[in-house]
Order: C-alpha cells, then structure tokens, then sequence
C-alpha cells in the first residue's frame, strides 16, 4: 500500500471516528438539547462591548442589548478602542437615552486588552461580551443566565446566527454556523465546549477573575480564555435557543482574514496547553486534542490533495504535449474509464454520511430562526468552501512562523 | 460530566472500528474478485499457452498453414492485450491486495512465448505481416516515463485498430526480472523505455521518432 493510501485511511477513519461520536452523543441526549434552566434568581449583570472602528453597527448592538428581556441589568460598557471613525461619538449618543450605559476610551490595544479594562469597572456577578457587530435576541440573556445557579459553571454561551444571509458566501456561513452550533452544544454533554465566542458569552466575573482576565497575546481570546476557564475546573454550557446575531463577511478577502485569524488563535492555543494533553479534565482528554487533531486533518488533507492535484497536472501538462509532438489523440474514451477502487468506495462512503449528516443538522435547525437551505449550497459547502479552509491553515502556520499575530 | 456521556469516546472507536474494518474487509473481497475474474480469464488463456508451444512444435514440422498460424497468432496476441489491459486497470485500482502483480508476470511470459513464436513464423512463412514488440516501465512513478508511455500507448492502439490484420502488438514490461525477458532485452539491445522494437529490426525510441512508425506500418 501506497503511503499516501495509508495517509487516506487514517483520515477517513479519524473523521469517521469524530462522525460517529457526535451521532452517540445527539442520541443519548437528544431529549435535553433544548433545555432552558428556570431563572430561579436576578443575577446582576453587566455587558461589555470591544469596540474598534464599528460606527455602522455600534448603536444596533447597544439597541439590541437594551432590548433584551432580563431584568438586572445593571451595566452596559462600551470600550472604544482608539477608533478612527465615529464609533465613541455614536455610542456616546445613546447615553441619554440609557442611563447604564458606559462608554470608555482608550488608546489602541487590542480586544482582550479592552475587556479585562472594563472588567476594573464592573460590580456585578456575571459579566457578557458582546461584540460591536452582533445582535442578542430579545431572550437570549435570560436564557443563559439561568446556567450560574450551578456554582461550577463558569461560562455560557449561544447559538451564533449570521444576520447577513443574502449573499452566497453568506448563505454557505450560515449552514456552517449551524453546524457549529449544532456540534457545539452536543460537545456541552461531554463538557468540552471549546470557545465562547466574542458575539455573546456570558462569564461568571469569579472564574474572570480566577483566570487573570483575558490574555492580550493570544488574538482568539475567546478560546484562549474557554480553555483556561476549563482548565481551571470550571464548567462551560451552551443554550441552544439563545441566539445572537452577527455580520459575517460578504466578500472573500475578509472571510479569509477572519478564519486565519481564528486558525492562527487555535495553534497559539495549541502551543499555550500542550502540556495539558491527556491530563486532569476535558481540556486535555479532549479539547487539546481534538484541536491538534483537527490541524493535523486539515494540513495532511490538503497536503495529500495538492501532492496529488499537482502530480495530475503535470502529468495532464505532459500528456498533452507529447500527444501533440506525436500526433495522437489527447483523449480517448478508454482514459475516461476509471475502474473504482478502495479509496474511490471510502471517499464516497465517507461524502455520503457527512452529507447525511449535514442535511440532518439542517432538517433540526430549520425551525430555530436560521432559514432553510438550497441544496446546491450544501453541496458547494461541503466541497469547494470546506476545502479551501484548510488553506487558512496554512497561512496561519505561516503567520505563526513568522511571529505575525496580528487581528488583520 | 454524566458516565453515560464519558462512554462515548469508547462507544465511537469501537464503531468506527467496526465500519472501517468492514469496509477494509469488504474492499480486501472486490480487489481479490476482481483478479480472481482475470484469474479466471487467464485460465483460459494458458489454455492457449499450452496451445502455442505446441504450434510452436508444429512449425518446426515441414507442412503448415501458415495463413491459420497467422491469424491464430493475431487473435492470441488481440486476446491477451485485452485481458492484460483489464488487469492494469484492476492494478490501477487496487490498495490492498497484490495479487494482480502476480498476473501480469504471467501474461508477460505468454507474450515474450507469442513473440518467440511469431519469429519462427516469419522465418518458416512468406508472410508479409508486422510484429510490434512495445517495451515499457511496469508502474514506473516517473511522470514523464508514464505520461510517455501513456502517449506510446496510445499510437500503437491507433495502429493496432488500423492495421489489425497485419500487425502483431506484443506490449511487454520490461522491469518485472523475467529471465527470458531479460535475455530478450540483452539481445535486441533494449536498454531503454518506451522503445518499439519493429520486426526485429527496427527502433523507435523517444517521443520525437513516434511519428516515424507510420512509415513502417503503411
């Protein structure tokens, strides 16, 4: 056998592994993925808003705060993070008409560096990130809070829905972040929730305080903080009919950006925890990982991908030429015979049971406010926009290498 | 987190262990098919084997057909291209078994004895017929050999549909460690691939001469 039919398998079979995993566990506990936990107690509660450059979107998100039904909110901070545009001006516009709402400003330092500086303003027991670009539902802070009454949990968070689905790069994250919130809230059952992202997270402001604030250095401080939140024992939850909207990227330039970044966060990550592998909780049984795994699939997979892309183009390249230069035919209908073999059956195995598997997150997430889906875009989703993805990576590791950490 | 949940990472494996090792299984059994069909095929062939060595007895006797000799000799040569070409394409295909490797070595030895018997033929006959004695690179993983090979391939086939009545195509790998193969590379001096041997005289070696081989064959 060929070492890149061995490379195959292993990937088939490490996906197939991550398939069936989720599959036991939305069957073992599909009666509970709805659960909204009572609200038996007011937690006060304050939100942080990381602000750099977002004048289109500052005031909705500060509107859409307000607009929420919970009743002890006591704070709403806005930190301008050296804004160039009119981002201070605009929030500082609502303060009249909210009187908790906060706006601070500061030289440029980054969004971790941000938060934790508002954190020295806060008195209340749970803190929320929201970013300036997204939009909590009317419900979805009570549905979260009610998790704190367990005292172990030290973060929850939502379901993330883009608010922009009219294009078709916006379409295809759509289906992806349902997916994500899907596989997010199935991976609550074995406690190894992975990130609390930045559109909406609440924090118990104890375990805040436990991990030291957010880490500056890391430019994903949403995982970085999720993960030293579990690394200190604390729980994380997720509520699945809390929904937050946020504006994903329309065009590709930024899309890309967005997911080097998130790549290039989870590797410094990676790089931060490796020494929690298979030790004392989740995050070093599983989390840690199932990171490294899933950086390990993404980088072989496109390797093996270009590897053999590259060797049928110059192949095809020579084919050609000498077909020209000996006056045969370029094709012939015996070369367009493929006689399927192993791989071919895997390949197609594996397509078919994502595929599967894809439409059933989508048949689930139908109902909860995300719209439904063509399946022409589920087909170019799980082709086309899943394989360039790993691309991300490899830029990431690049930027990794060349010590270049920047949000942009 | 609950103890029904903490099983699940054992629950999967040994699932995924269970699916991936039947579809090991199950691809282990179309691969071993598909060479047990050439198997089978090739059965019938040595068949003919059997019935060249002694065509090969026959032609050192003084009276022959040499126009049936001739014409058995192209539909044994046309049969066992085509079930040659179906094992390479099982070969192409396969991951797990080598059985197929296995093949080709026989169907090479049945060529090298097609070959050997069509010299004698021209020399007992006045046949005005041609034989194409193409030598290449089993699975070489050289690009440019195989994408020459491929093209070589592709012209004899031409002149094979073409000429079938008076060509003789005799595709032989050059690189399997057949003794009466090598003996046979040594003593045309084949040493390098692609190369056509025509009529036991003739070369056509490189891309650049593939052309020529109409000026033999019309």
């Amino acid at each position: 056998m060929q070492g890149v039919a061995i490379i195959y398998f292993l990937y088939m079979f490490i996906s197939l592994y991550f398939l069936i995993m989720i599959l036991i566990i939305y069957f073992k506990n599909s009666d509970s993925i709805n659960f909204i936990p009572k609200l038996t107690k007011a937690y006060s509660l304050a939100i942080i808003v990381p602000a750099y450059n977002e004048e289109k979107t500052i005031q909705e998100t500060i509107h859409a705060i307000y607009r929420t039904d919970y009743k002890n909110l006591v704070q709403v901070i806005v930190v301008n993070d050296g804004s160039k545009d009119g981002t201070g001006k605009l929030a500082r516009d609502l303060q009249k008409k909210y009187k908790t709402l906060v706006v601070l400003d500061k030289p440029n330092s980054g969004k971790a560096n941000s938060i934790n500086y508002a954190l020295k303003f806060i008195k209340a027991e749970l803190v929320g990130v929201i970013d300036a670009d997204s939009y909590p539902h009317k419900e979805a802070f009570s549905k979260l809070v009610g998790y704190f009454d367990n005292s172990k949990v030290g973060a929850v968070t939502g379901a993330c829905v883009p608010g922009n689905q009219n294009t078709f790069l916006e379409k295809l994250q759509a289906i992806e972040y349902k997916v994500i919130a899907f596989s997010r809230k199935l991976l609550e059952f074995i406690d190894a929730i992975y990130v609390t992202p930045g559109s909406m997270a609440i924090y118990r402001k104890k375990a805040l305080e436990d991990i030291g604030g957010f880490n500056p250095k890391n430019i994903t401080e949403d995982i970085e903080a999720t993960w030293h939140i579990l690394k200190n024992n604390w729980e994380v939850k997720m509520c699945f009919n809390a929904y937050v909207s946020t504006t994903v990227p329309n065009t590709i330039k930024p899309w890309f950006t967005q997911r080097r970044r998130w790549a290039l966060g989870g590797l410094q990550c990676i790089q931060q925890y490796k020494k929690n592998i298979f030790r004392e909780n989740m995050l070093g049984y599983f989390v840690v990982p199932f990171f490294t795994i899933g950086w390990f699939l993404g980088v072989v997979g496109i390797g093996v991908f270009l590897y053999l892309f590259i060797r049928k183009s110059i192949s095809s390249f020579l084919l050609t030429q000498y077909s020209i230069e000996a006056s045969v035919p370029l094709l012939t209908i015996e070369n367009m015979m493929v006689t399927p073999g192993i791989l071919n059956y895997f390949g197609i195995l594996l397509f078919v049971l994502f595929l599967i598997f894809n439409i059933f997150v989508l048949s689930i997430m139908k109902d909860k406010f995300l719209g439904k889906q063509s399946f022409f875009n589920l087909l170019f989703y799980m082709t086309i926009y899943l394989l360039v993805y790993p691309f991300t990576l490899i830029t990431a590791m690049w930027h990794y290498a060349k010590g270049k950490m920047v949000w942009r | 987190m609950e103890r029904k949940n903490k099983q699940v990472f054992w629950e999967a494996l040994i699932i995924a262990i269970f699916i991936f090792g039947s579809g090991l299984f199950f691809g282990y059994f179309i691969e071993l098919n598909q060479v047990s069909n050439v198997i089978s095929l090739y059965q019938e062939t040595e068949l003919n084997l059997l019935d060249t060595k002694i065509q090969d007895g026959i032609i050192s006797l003084n009276e022959i057909d040499c126009e049936l000799f001739f014409n058995e000799s192209v539909n044994f040569a046309n049969r066992i291209y085509e079930e040659a070409k179906l094992l390479e394409k099982y070969e192409d295909s396969s991951q797990l078994s080598q059985g197929a490797l296995f093949q080709h070595k026989k169907y090479d030895l049945l060529r090298a004895n097609l070959w050997i018997n069509t010299i004698k033929l021209k020399e007992r006959c006045d046949l005005d017929f041609i034989t194409l004695v193409y030598f290449y690179d089993y699975r070489t993983s050289s690009l440019g050999l195989r994408s020459e090979q491929e093209v070589f391939s592709r012209k004899l086939l031409e002149v094979r549909n073409e000429k079938g009545d008076k060509v003789i195509l005799i595709p032989i790998a050059s690189n399997l460690n057949i003794n009466s193969i090598e003996y046979l590379k040594s003593y045309y001096k084949m040493d390098t691939v692609p190369t056509i041997l025509i009529n036991e005289k003739d070369k056509i070696t490189g891309i650049n001469e593939l052309n020529n081989l109409d000026n033999y064959v019309n």
